[in-house]
């Protein structure tokens, strides 16, 4: 059996990659993949802390998470289509605030 | 991704790269050096049960009580609640998408209507450019 930590290490080099390309990223759709990443390193963890517990809950946990991402993604991806009418572009820099 | 004359990578803002590299490694380094200094005790060593993972993961889901299944607890609270929200989800991003004929902004995030701007005349002439030849007529 594959040791804890090793999972853990893994999510947090998931979490970092997807810190790292929300703090430097401007387009909005790799932005929203970046987020993606975080949301999948926290799967990792219930998933590897399911199975170190002998318990289910983190497994069906996850599965929720995922259910979670996608309702995230699909209004992401309408804010997006918004962005690019309005804007011309999917720079989240260009638009700074809330109303035009 | 869009990339300038220079060949550079023009999504990616070349003097906030650095620190944000930085600050994600410093971030790495601190969760590593928790998460192998932590004690986490002694694995369970697999599941209990006789049911499959994924038969267990549905029983867990509807809150079904099999016997032979891999202990865990209830979800059909949340199941209903994310089924609500992802119709939302479904809702929202249609109303987001959505256009309306006469009006070239998007209705969904738009304040009202005096923070419109400048109203835009939408072209009738199927967006030929202007000075090849024709005269235009005003």
């Amino acid at each position: 059996m594959v040791p804890i930590e090793y999972y853990l290490l893994l999510s947090a080099a998931v979490f970092c990659i997807g810190v790292f390309g929300i703090l430097t990223r401007r387009n909005a759709l790799l932005f929203l993949m970046s987020v993606e990443l975080l949301l999948n390193a926290a799967n990792i963890n219930l998933v590897a802390f399911s199975r170190f517990h002998g318990n289910l809950t983190g497994q069906t946990f996850s599965l929720f998470t995922l259910a979670l991402a996608a309702a995230e993604v699909a209004i992401g991806i309408g804010i997006v289509l918004v962005l690019y009418r309005n804007f011309d572009d999917v720079d989240v820099t260009e638009a700074t605030t809330m109303r035009w | 991704m869009s990339v300038d004359r220079g060949g550079r990578d023009a999504d990616v803002d070349d003097r906030s790269r650095k620190w944000p590299g930085v600050a994600a490694i410093a971030l790495f380094v601190v969760l590593a050096a928790v998460f192998v200094g932590a004690p986490f005790g002694d694995a369970a060593g697999g599941f209990e049960g006789d049911a499959g993972i994924t038969a267990s993961i549905g029983y867990s889901m509807f809150n079904i009580d099999a016997p032979d299944a891999i202990p865990s607890e209830g979800f059909l609270v949340s199941f209903i609640l994310i089924a609500v929200v992802l119709d939302a989800a479904l809702d929202g991003a249609v109303m987001l998408a959505t256009r309306e004929e006469e009006d070239e902004r998007s209705p969904g995030l738009a304040s009202d209507a005096t923070d419109r701007g400048p109203e835009r005349v939408p072209s009738t002439d199927g967006g030929r450019p202007v000075g090849d030849g024709e005269e235009v007529d005003d």
